[in-house]
């Protein structure tokens, strides 16, 4: 687990939590806390497994490889860093809008920002239409909002600052500060305020914490903070602004603008003559200015008199200064105010006062106090409008009609005025307090200096004049601006872009329907439009989405093309007194669409600048932008534009994000000038060959055709120039600053800021490396170490060495088990397993041969068994020998008498004494034979009861036969004998009388008998058991139940058949006696006096003499016969 | 499963008992148990009886004159059973047993002796063997020897002898042949009651 963060840079370890490296203050990746979903307690990032409570604090599964990032397209670079702390990956303008558009208001909801065009179409050699950049024709009817200011920052926090205008300026400042971090403001803008704040004293501290890139992407308040690096910027224009929102390089820009707009000619002239013409974009007829501002009739609220001084202190006055530019910051001029007025200036309004005095040209019509206050811009204006007077191009452009009186600032600013002329105007109410209070105020002040009545009073549109400028002095993003008839801007944009096509084509001024048509119905009181686009800024609106234009729309192109074409040449407008406010020109949507054009002579505040340059607003570009401004951009010729071709725009999208346009990067402030705090932005400028190693392919295929002109598309043949010569090159010669090395320098620090900001984001993105490596390594539990194969530890394996198994199919493998020795040792042979095949030995092969032959053979051999002849054979000896038989058994009968008496035996001796013994007691007599063998025993049975009988012995006869009951009836017939009857169940009812004989008196039942108390006293008085059986069963049974159950004396009577069996109790003692068939009877004592006997057992020694006669010779006869078959 | 454990568990749990009463001396246990055993053994010979006459009754309806004798004098002897136990007859019972079992048992036993006779006649020619020359022999000296033994027709000597023979023979190889044959009863009583109470033997199933 590791508790450290290594640092990229300098691998130095740092402790875990570190933001910045301890050594190099490289930032260090982020290492966020990982709640435990279980205990809550915060791991670090790196963890996988609770430190607490050991749960797996992500799931199992890996996260999903990292999208390849979709081609983006060219407007993908204008997607400026906008995404909060730690998120990574693409630059999603979806992301930047969801983050933004959690701290948008509803009403900011209402106001649809229009998107951007992309940077790869504001080149600088735009010249045909058929070479429009695709943001011109690009669809720009989105209605997302990109932008939207924080709602926190509202003009009332702004104004109540400003109402604090008597306060020192260190107090404001520090008040708007504190306002600004106390409100809820996304980190790029609460960027803003500390960077202001810190402008005089903390200039070089502020840097690392953006070059961090902790926070988020605040590229304005990077910007901004450039001020901290230009202290004359911060004299001039950061303390009336007291820490303003705008980036100082757009500041630094605007002063340029300011210095050069004074260069400008200014055809006062015109200006008074026509009524309605638009300036172009800090371009305005000045003379009128100032004869309204000198002449007291219609002066600003706050300048005009003391109620409106004290109105504009009150309201506005803290803002006025501002937003007017560098045209009234002459000393002459202050002090004209001052001594109408009875106030000063402000001092934003000395901003360029030197400058400005320098500048303004000697030759413009208007008085000599203006012409000697305006820049030389717009002298350079006048001159040019003075010229084209000279090639008879009428300059019917008429003059905004300001029979309404505008209000002074936006006179004074001009294209910011146009902004509030714009329909759907945004109340001031609905604009955020910050943006508002960067504009004018309502009742602004329109300078009615002298200097402003020698504005140029035919100072047209910016493409009257700036054609006579050699483009090439323009920056790219100038050039940019033309608007494209093919831009889908909404159906009032391409209105305007085509008229300003046309205009620009023709060289020529609309009349004064077309642009009262256009000029909004606003009312001075509300807020500028341009403002509250201000506040719908977005970064994400840059990105201008190419569709193909509808063929609606191109129609409608071609139409006002046409009509435009046929407009005489306009001349560039002028301001006159009684042109009203409303009928003043509309900059805004052409200031929106085209950066390039910021030519303005009024100068803007550092936001208005930003917001003309990137804020569009669909329905303000279409209805409120005349058309004589719209045309500013397009080219001179061949204002008819090509249908779109979706190939092209395709292409034009493939530029990433490093493709910046050189005007964007001329304009970013130097890494010297600023930190930008973009989230990662490192403070490393972009070398300047990053910018060179642009493919040319990429560039050629990015740009049209009138693009190819660009620095970036020039041929491999020629000399690359650097971006510093590009750069330089393409900026006009009004914006160029005086000083070469300032410019240069200012160029530089823009480029290298862009650079470093595009640098910073990058490396802000997390590195690519695999999600694994983020995992720290889980810790198993021992259990599951100790499942590990030993091959992967090292301990390496545990048990010793078994023997290699080499024979057999698992030879080679060590640790087999031997196999029973019996079956793995052969019987036979030198000890080697054979594997006995699988064929028939000549044996297996006669036996199946055999089988086969048997089987087939099988009905030839069968044959009938003569049986005839046998049992003819056997009937007759069955009846000889019957005869015989019968013949032995008479002759032993009824013949004489030829047999001895042989000696008594022991078991007949051992019967009688037994019977002797018993004299007096009970004898159980147990007739367990059939009448089969009563010929034989019952000559014993009658030999027995008659001694019994003679003893005086009671008899109780029992038996488990019912022959043998009718037997015991039937010798017992004429004694006094106790029956206990059947007892069946052969052992097991012998068993219970074994148990009853046992038991004595006791047994009160026996097999389910109830026994009465004479048989129960007989039963107890029994002295010895005769037992009379010719079956071997019962003979067992009666010994092995009875006998030993009742340890009574057991005598047998049994037929000579049976005395095998006996005898074996008998020589065991099981059996006290046994007398054995009719021979033992016949010497038994008591058989002497029966002659029966005698006679029977002679007629049985003769049946057997024959017996064994029969016997020998019918073995003799069929040993020596022949075998009988079966 | 339980149609077949339940038996085994009876059978099993009955032997145990029983063994234990005769292994311990517990004569209570043991005559309880074979009183059980005694009665289910009436109970059983009754339910033979019955099933036996059943059975032949069935046949005597269907045409059957031998199961009709049969069922036909158990059902007489039964009768004068009841007549002898309640007096309407005397020896109903008796007189039918010895004049009609008795003579007809002896008979067929009278005829045993001369089928063996004539099967030990003939012996060798169905199974011209040793063993059956030896059961001849041994035939042929147990009946001359018990014969003869006592024959006034022959000498004394020799009467001897054949009784000496008799006795050696009766003594010696049939005692020894019975024993074994004792012995090997007693050991299969012995297996088949371990059987009986480990659940193997299960005749209570068949």
């Amino acid at each position: 687990m590791s508790n450290e963060v290594i640092c990229k840079n300098c691998q130095t370890a740092n402790p875990l939590g570190s933001k910045f490296c301890n050594r190099c203050g490289e930032r260090l990746p982020l290492s966020t806390k990982i709640l435990c979903p279980h205990c809550n307690t915060p791991n670090p990032r790196n963890h996988l497994y609770c430190d607490n409570c050991g749960r797996r604090l992500s799931e199992e599964t890996l996260p999903e490889e990292p999208k390849p990032e979709e081609k983006q397209s060219g407007r993908e670079m204008f997607n400026l860093p906008a995404r909060p702390p730690g998120m990574t990956g693409p630059l999603d303008s979806q992301q930047l809008k969801e983050w933004w558009n959690a701290h948008k208001s509803g009403e900011d909801d209402q106001q649809p920002i229009q998107e951007f065009h992309s940077l790869e179409d504001i080149s600088p050699l735009k010249k045909t239409t058929d070479e429009l950049p695709t943001w011109l024709v690009d669809k720009l009817d989105s209605s997302d909002p990109g932008f939207e200011p924080p709602r926190e920052i509202t003009t009332d926090h702004f104004l109540e600052l400003l109402k604090t205008k008597g306060s020192p300026e260190g107090e404001e400042s520090d008040e708007i500060d504190s306002a600004t971090s106390r409100a809820d403001l996304p980190d790029w803008l609460q960027d803003v305020a500390p960077s202001t704040s810190q402008l005089e004293s903390e200039t070089g501290e502020s840097k690392p914490r953006r070059d961090s890139g902790l926070l988020p992407s605040d590229w304005l308040a990077d910007l901004s903070d450039e001020d901290e690096d230009e202290p004359e910027t911060i004299d001039s224009w950061g303390q009336e602004k007291a820490a303003s929102d705008i980036p100082d390089w757009l500041a630094d820009f605007r002063e340029t603008q300011s210095e050069t707009s004074s260069e400008l000619p200014i055809v006062a002239d015109k200006w008074d003559d026509e009524d309605e013409v638009v300036p172009p974009s800090g371009v305005f007829d000045m003379s009128e200015f100032a004869e309204d501002v000198f002449g007291g009739t219609d002066l600003p609220d706050w300048l005009d008199s003391e109620e409106t001084l004290e109105e504009a202190e009150e309201t506005s006055q803290e803002r006025d200064g501002k937003q007017v530019s560098g045209l009234f910051q002459s000393d002459e001029f202050a002090q004209e105010v001052k001594d109408t007025l009875g106030k000063e200036l402000p001092d934003w309004l000395h901003e360029s006062d030197d400058q400005q005095g320098e500048d303004i040209a000697p030759d413009v019509v208007a008085s000599e106090t203006a012409k000697e206050n305006l820049h030389a811009w717009l002298d350079e204006l006048d001159e040019t409008d003075e010229e084209e007077q000279e090639e008879g191009e009428s300059p019917e452009a008429g003059e905004p009609d300001l029979e309404e009186e505008p209000s002074d600032w936006l006179a004074e600013l001009g294209p910011a005025y146009t902004a509030e002329l714009k329909p759907n105007k945004v109340e001031s109410d609905e604009l955020p307090d910050w943006l508002s209070e960067l504009g004018p105020p309502q009742t602004n002040i329109l300078p009615d200096s002298a200097e402003l009545v020698s504005l140029p009073q035919e100072s047209g549109p910016l493409s009257d004049f700036l054609p006579d400028i050699d483009e090439s002095v323009f920056p790219d993003w100038m050039e940019e601006e033309e608007p494209e008839p093919d831009s889908e801007m909404g159906e009032a944009g391409e209105t305007a872009v085509t008229d300003t096509t046309t205009v620009t084509d023709t060289d020529t001024t609309e009349d004064d329907s077309e642009l009262d048509e256009l000029e909004p119905d606003i009312s001075l009181a509300e807020d500028p439009d341009w403002l509250a686009e201000l506040s719908a800024l977005s970064p994400e609106a840059l990105t201008a989405e190419l569709t193909p234009p509808d063929e609606e729309e191109f129609v409608e192109y071609e139409e006002i093309e046409a009509e435009a074409t046929a407009v005489p040449p306009i001349t560039p407008p002028t301001f006159s007194d009684d042109t009203p406010p409303s009928e003043m020109p509309v900059f805004t949507g052409l200031l929106d669409s085209e950066p390039g054009t910021q030519t303005e002579a009024v100068e803007p505040t550092e936001k208005d600048y930003f917001e003309d340059i990137f804020d569009f607003d669909e329905d303000e570009v279409n209805e409120e932008v005349p058309e004589w401004l719209t045309q500013l951009g397009l080219p001179p010729t061949d204002s008819k534009s090509e249908p779109y071709e979706s190939d092209q725009l395709d292409s034009d999208s493939s530029l990433v994000a490093g493709d910046l346009p050189e005007w964007i990067a001329s304009m970013r402030p130097g890494p010297e000038e600023h930190v930008s705090s973009m989230p990662g932005l490192s403070a490393s400028p972009l070398a300047e060959a990053d910018f060179a190693d642009i493919p040319d392919e990429l560039i050629g295929a990015d740009l049209p055709d009138w693009l190819g002109d660009a620095p970036a598309a020039v041929s491999p043949e020629q000399p690359q120039p650097t971006s510093e010569e590009r750069t330089l090159a393409d900026i006009p010669d009004w914006l160029q600053f005086k000083e070469e090395e300032e410019a240069k320098d200012l160029f530089d620090s823009n480029v290298e800021d862009i650079a470093g900001e595009l640098t910073a984001l990058l490396d802000a993105l997390p590195p690519a490396h695999h999600p694994m490596d983020d995992l720290a390594k889980a810790e198993l539990p021992d259990w599951i170490q100790a499942m590990k194969p030993r091959e992967l530890t090292a301990e390496g394996p545990e048990q010793p060495e078994r023997p290699l198994q080499e024979t057999g199919p698992l030879s080679g493998i060590r640790g087999v088990i031997d196999i029973e020795p019996i079956i793995a040792t052969p019987h036979e042979g030198n000890g080697a397993f054979t594997v006995p095949a699988f064929t028939a030995t000549p044996a297996q092969q006669e036996h199946a041969t055999l089988l086969r032959q048997i089987q087939a053979n099988l009905q030839e051999h069968a044959r009938a068994i003569d049986t005839q002849g046998v049992a003819g054979t056997s009937l007759l000896t069955r009846t000889l020998l019957a005869i015989l038989l019968l013949a032995a058994i008479l002759t032993g009968l009824f013949g004489p008498n030829m047999q001895r008496l042989p000696a008594p035996s022991v078991g007949v001796e051992n019967t009688y004494a037994m019977l002797e013994m018993a004299a007096g007691k009970s004898v159980i007599v147990a007739f367990e034979y059939t009448p089969a063998m009563a010929a034989e025993l019952n000559t014993q049975a009658e030999v027995l009861l008659a001694q019994l009988a003679a003893n005086g012995s009671p008899i109780i006869t029992v038996s488990q036969y019912a022959a043998g009951l009718a037997l015991a009836d039937a010798h017992t017939a004429d004694m006094d004998v106790t029956s206990l009857g059947l007892v069946p169940g052969e052992a097991i009812g012998l068993r219970e009388l074994g148990h009853c004989l046992d038991a004595g008196e006791g047994c009160a039942t026996l097999v389910g008998h109830t026994l009465d108390t004479d048989t129960r006293s007989q039963l107890a008085d029994v002295g010895l058991i005769i037992i009379l059986t010719g079956e071997r069963t019962s003979l067992l049974n009666w010994i092995e139940q009875v006998g030993t159950a009742s340890k009574l004396p057991l005598v047998a009577g049994v037929t000579q058949a049976l005395e095998p069996v006996a005898a074996p109790y008998a020589a065991s003692e099981q059996l006290q006696g046994v007398v054995a068939g009719l021979a033992d009877t016949a010497v038994y004592p008591q058989t002497t006096a029966n002659t029966d006997t005698a006679a029977q057992l002679n007629a049985q020694h003769l049946a057997q003499l024959l017996a064994a006669f029969v016997l020998l010779i019918g073995g003799f006869v069929s040993a020596f016969s022949r075998k009988k078959q079966a | 499963m339980i149609k077949r454990s339940i038996p085994v568990a009876i059978a099993v749990a009955v032997g145990l008992l029983t063994f234990i009463g005769l292994l311990l001396n517990l004569p209570q246990l043991s005559r309880l148990l074979l009183t059980w055993a005694s009665f289910l053994a009436a109970v059983a010979l009754l339910v033979g009886v019955l099933n036996l006459f059943g059975v032949h009754a069935n046949r005597l309806l269907k045409g059957n004159g031998y199961s009709g004798v049969l069922a036909l004098s158990m059902a007489a002897v039964f009768v004068l059973a009841i007549t002898d136990w309640r007096g309407i007859t005397t020896d109903g019972v008796s007189t039918v047993f010895n004049w009609v079992q008795f003579p007809l048992e002896a008979a067929l036993s009278s005829l045993l002796a001369f089928l063996l006779l004539f099967a030990g006649a003939q012996l060798l020619r169905r199974q011209r063997n040793i063993g059956g020359v030896l059961f001849l022999l041994t035939a042929l000296l147990v009946l001359l020897s018990t014969a003869l033994a006592t024959s006034r027709f022959i000498p004394g000597r020799l009467a001897e002898t054949f009784g000496a023979v008799r006795e050696v023979i009766t003594t010696i190889f049939v005692t020894a042949g019975m024993r074994g044959i004792l012995l090997g009863v007693a050991l299969g009583t012995i297996t088949l009651g371990i059987r009986l109470l480990v659940g193997v033997e299960r005749p209570y199933n068949k």
